[in-house]
């Protein structure tokens, strides 16, 4: 039977997915009876893990909680950002005074905040949010500006002609056509806000998977922890993805990043 | 001259306002956890000391170093090579991909219940950390490489690995180049998290145990070493960047 070139494409990907998988699964067989030691378990034992861990309801509460945080601190944390990338790049002055007050905070890693966030306001889900708002803003704040500044002369002289007001400028004039710079800052952002929540969970115990995943770590249930970090893999590849289609299907004029 | 004096007092104004503002405040209402700044610098001289660097600043910097250095010229070679063969690439990319999509602080306890508490598992760490951002960033930007320059390559007769060499990664260095900037604070989080959880070596660990012993102002003098730290680290890479690749640099404009 010949094949239709659409249907080949996807017999080819098909393939090519198998192959991957293939090679990948005898690399960690390789490394499990290299290593052999209860520790690093065999491929077969975690997938029965994996699949035990999603038919488990708590397991689905805590990738809610998650999401939640993850969500929640993003939304606070790019609205900070739009406000400050906004403000630094429209004012000069303002840019002056704040820029090196924001590339000294954006140099600490995040989770040295988290000691001093459990010593004030304890290890609760706030304390993830208040960090992710922390982190995406810092992350986003230097493309909406950059995107800002490179909002083209003509649109502004254009808003000079018709004497718009600041307010419809920054709404008509550069939010639109920062877009373009600031959607790759929320691909990466999402990613890192994840990671953050994920992070807070690690080493402070708020709720979610990365306290669970701690959890399994301190119980030494090493198949648990392998599932876990698959499940981190495929929801952070999810998250990528996502974004990259709302950006590919928003802004369809400017080449990917 | 003017226009660098009035830059600086700009830059050093918030700075210098937040500052005093904390310590006044502080001294009508105290707070445990955010001591004045004076407490604060008082905490400083009575830390730093040859010992404390040697017990806990070189270690880390140990770990940071070492774990860079390894991991970025892993992610080199094997992004080069991926970005070169399309078959590798094929077959290899979706898992480097899924790899690098876990969060740098999960693959940690991961890490530590393979390869238990030590050294060791701190390097590897930094490098697992580094490996995969350094490898994706160099395999797109050799993939990229223009087609006068691939069409150069045929002509000189260089073969692929010459050309991979003498073209391609050289055409992609400024790619290559934000790649490794972008890891120098994926090295930095992932040294301080590995230090934290458990190994009780390091400016982590030293953070983690001033505030389980409520020495609040000695964790802020480990918070301000960090930042020190990776502001020196940006600092010196947007040097080497701008010495490397002025032109890319210059092109993009990307000024942090």
């Amino acid at each position: 039977m010949k094949l239709l070139p659409v249907q080949r494409k996807f017999v080819n990907i098909g393939q090519n997915y198998a192959l991957t998988f293939g090679i990948t699964a005898a690399l960690w067989e390789c490394a499990a009876l290299t290593v052999n030691s209860r520790s690093f378990p065999h491929l077969n034992s975690v997938l029965l893990d994996l699949l035990n861990l999603i038919k488990n309801i708590d397991f689905w509460k805590s990738l809610i909680v998650t999401f939640n945080l993850t969500i929640i601190g993003f939304v606070i944390g790019a609205l900070f950002a739009f406000a400050l990338g906004l403000a630094t790049a429209l004012n000069k002055r303002l840019n002056l005074l704040l820029s090196s007050s924001i590339n000294f905070l954006r140099s600490i890693p995040s989770v040295v905040f988290l000691p001093l966030l459990v010593a004030s306001i304890g290890a609760s889900a706030r304390t993830a949010i208040i960090l992710t708002a922390l982190v995406v803003s810092l992350k986003l704040v230097i493309f909406v500006s950059r995107g800002v500044l490179e909002t083209e002369m003509e649109h502004i002289e254009f808003a000079k002609i018709y004497h718009l007001s600041t307010f419809s400028k920054i709404c008509n004039i550069y939010i639109p056509s920062l877009f373009s710079v600031v959607s790759t800052g929320f691909r990466l952002s999402a990613s890192r806000a994840f990671g953050t929540v994920i992070a807070s969970g690690i080493i402070i115990g708020t709720p979610g998977l990365g306290r669970d995943l701690l959890f399994a770590e301190s119980n030494a249930e090493y198949e648990r922890v392998f599932s876990y970090v698959i499940i981190l893999g495929i929801v952070g590849t999810l998250i990528y993805a996502t974004f990259n289609v709302i950006e590919r299907q928003f802004i369809h004029w400017r080449v990917n990043i | 001259m003017k226009k660098k004096v009035n830059s600086i007092f700009w830059t050093l104004l918030l700075p210098s306002f937040i500052l005093i503002f904390w310590e006044i405040v502080s001294g009508f209402k105290p707070n445990p956890f955010f001591p004045p700044p004076s407490r604060i610098a008082g905490a400083i001289q009575e830390v730093i000391s040859i010992e404390w660097i040697l017990s806990s600043v070189k270690p880390s910097f140990i770990v940071l170093f070492v774990g860079y250095f390894v991991g970025a010229i892993l992610g080199l070679v094997i992004g080069s090579l991926l970005g070169e063969f399309v078959k590798m690439r094929i077959v290899f990319l979706p898992i480097c991909n899924f790899i690098r999509s876990i969060p740098s602080v999960a693959k940690v306890p991961l890490i530590l219940s393979i390869m238990g508490l030590g050294l060791s598992t701190r390097i590897s760490t930094v490098v697992i950390a580094v490996l995969f951002p350094v490898l994706m960033s160099t395999v797109r930007a050799i993939a990229a490489t223009r087609n006068e320059l691939l069409d150069l390559n045929r002509t000189l007769k260089f073969g692929r690995i010459r050309g991979l060499v003498s073209i391609r990664v050289p055409a992609a260095i400024g790619e290559i180049l934000t790649g490794l900037h972008a890891s120098v604070q994926v090295a930095v989080l992932a040294m301080i998290v590995s230090e934290m959880l458990g190994s009780g070596v390091g400016i982590g660990a030293f953070i983690i145990q001033s505030q389980s012993t409520f020495r609040i102002a000695n964790m802020w003098v480990g918070v301000f070493i960090v930042g020190l730290i990776g502001l020196a680290l940006n600092y010196l890479f947007m040097k080497i960047e701008r010495k490397v690749a002025p032109w890319y640099f210059k092109s993009k404009g990307l000024i942090a």
